[in-house]
């Protein structure tokens, strides 16, 4: 029985990674809707679920075959990629170096481009939106459940996280656009770069002192880090 | 079908990398790890390379940025 202090890490660090993936794929999906009707637009977003649902049914049966021990290394360096990614990304959009993302402005120019087009446009955008997010949802949920049996709770995190802005979207039907998609980011990021390091080490032999806690001491080395560099990076931004 | 395969394949290229320096940064570190591993290090040491290498990579990366 998996104890709820194992399972939140990955169903947290799944939930809000699937969150911000869903809220840009629903930001294309509205527009497709809006531009030329529901129709094209939830076939195409069951079309793009469907590949999903077939590209994790195929991955299922690899990632059993493959040695935990090397399957933990894979999946702890492509976290580090991802994850680490994500956390510098975030501090550099809080200090103005990049810009930050404004679903708003992604719906008008996905707005403005389907409305010359025609439905099955419309159906393909969406499929697209559904297929290209939908990837990272799947990457984060095998990425914080494979490793050590999670997969249901990083699943649930993930199905919840769709559900919640399925049922906002549904009631606002518009974008949303007031998501703090930055300081989504920034926490995944965090969270992910936590699981990265212990993943990696554990892919490496490294026995960490109190197992699976050390997760939660590398979360909170990676909140420190981020945060202070957030700081500087203003200050820095101040200054010049 | 063929530009959205390639797109899709972009995709997933861009979750992992988007700064080529900074994934090969993140990589030379696992590699060390690696090769401290193999050469029989204390398991700490190898974590604790892991752990303040991947601190060093971020701060360093997000200097960079920075000072562009």
């Amino acid at each position: 029985m998996t104890s709820w202090a194992t399972a939140s890490p990955p169903l947290a660090a799944a939930f809000l990674g699937s969150l911000v993936e869903v809220v840009e794929a629903f930001t294309i999906v509205l527009a497709a809707a809006t531009v030329r009707g529901w129709r094209p637009a939830a076939l195409g977003t069951l079309a793009g679920l469907a590949t999903l649902a077939a590209i994790v049914a195929a991955l299922g049966p690899v990632l059993d075959q493959v040695p935990l021990r090397p399957l933990r290394l894979l999946i702890g360096v492509l976290l580090l990629l991802f994850g680490l990614r994500w956390l510098r990304k975030a501090i550099l959009r809080a200090a103005g170096r990049i810009a930050l993302p404004d679903e708003d402005l992604a719906y008008e120019r996905e707005t403005l481009q389907l409305a010359g087009g025609t439905a099955v446009l419309a159906g393909l955008a969406a499929f697209k939106a559904v297929v290209l997010e939908g990837l990272e949802v799947v990457f984060i949920v095998i990425a914080v459940g494979a490793g050590h049996g999670l997969l249901l709770p990083a699943s649930l995190g993930a199905l919840a996280a769709c559900a919640l802005v399925l049922a906002i979207g549904v009631l606002l039907r518009r974008p949303l656009a007031r998501v703090p998609e930055n300081t989504l980011k920034f926490s995944v990021g965090v969270l992910l770069s936590a699981f990265g390091v212990f993943w990696t080490g554990e892919g490496l032999g490294v026995h960490w002192p109190g197992s699976d806690a050390a997760v939660v001491a590398f979360a909170l080395l990676f909140l420190v880090l981020g945060l202070a560099l957030s700081r500087m990076a203003r200050r820095a931004a101040v200054t010049a | 079908m063929t530009t959205l395969l390639a797109r899709i394949g972009r995709e997933i290229a861009g979750l992992f990398v988007d700064d080529g320096a900074f994934a090969l940064c993140i990589l030379l570190v696992v590699w060390a790890g690696a090769v401290a591993a193999y050469f029989e290090a204390p398991s700490l040491y190898v974590g604790l390379l892991l752990v303040i290498g991947m601190s060093a990579v971020l701060c360093e990366s997000v200097w960079r940025a920075l000072r562009r």
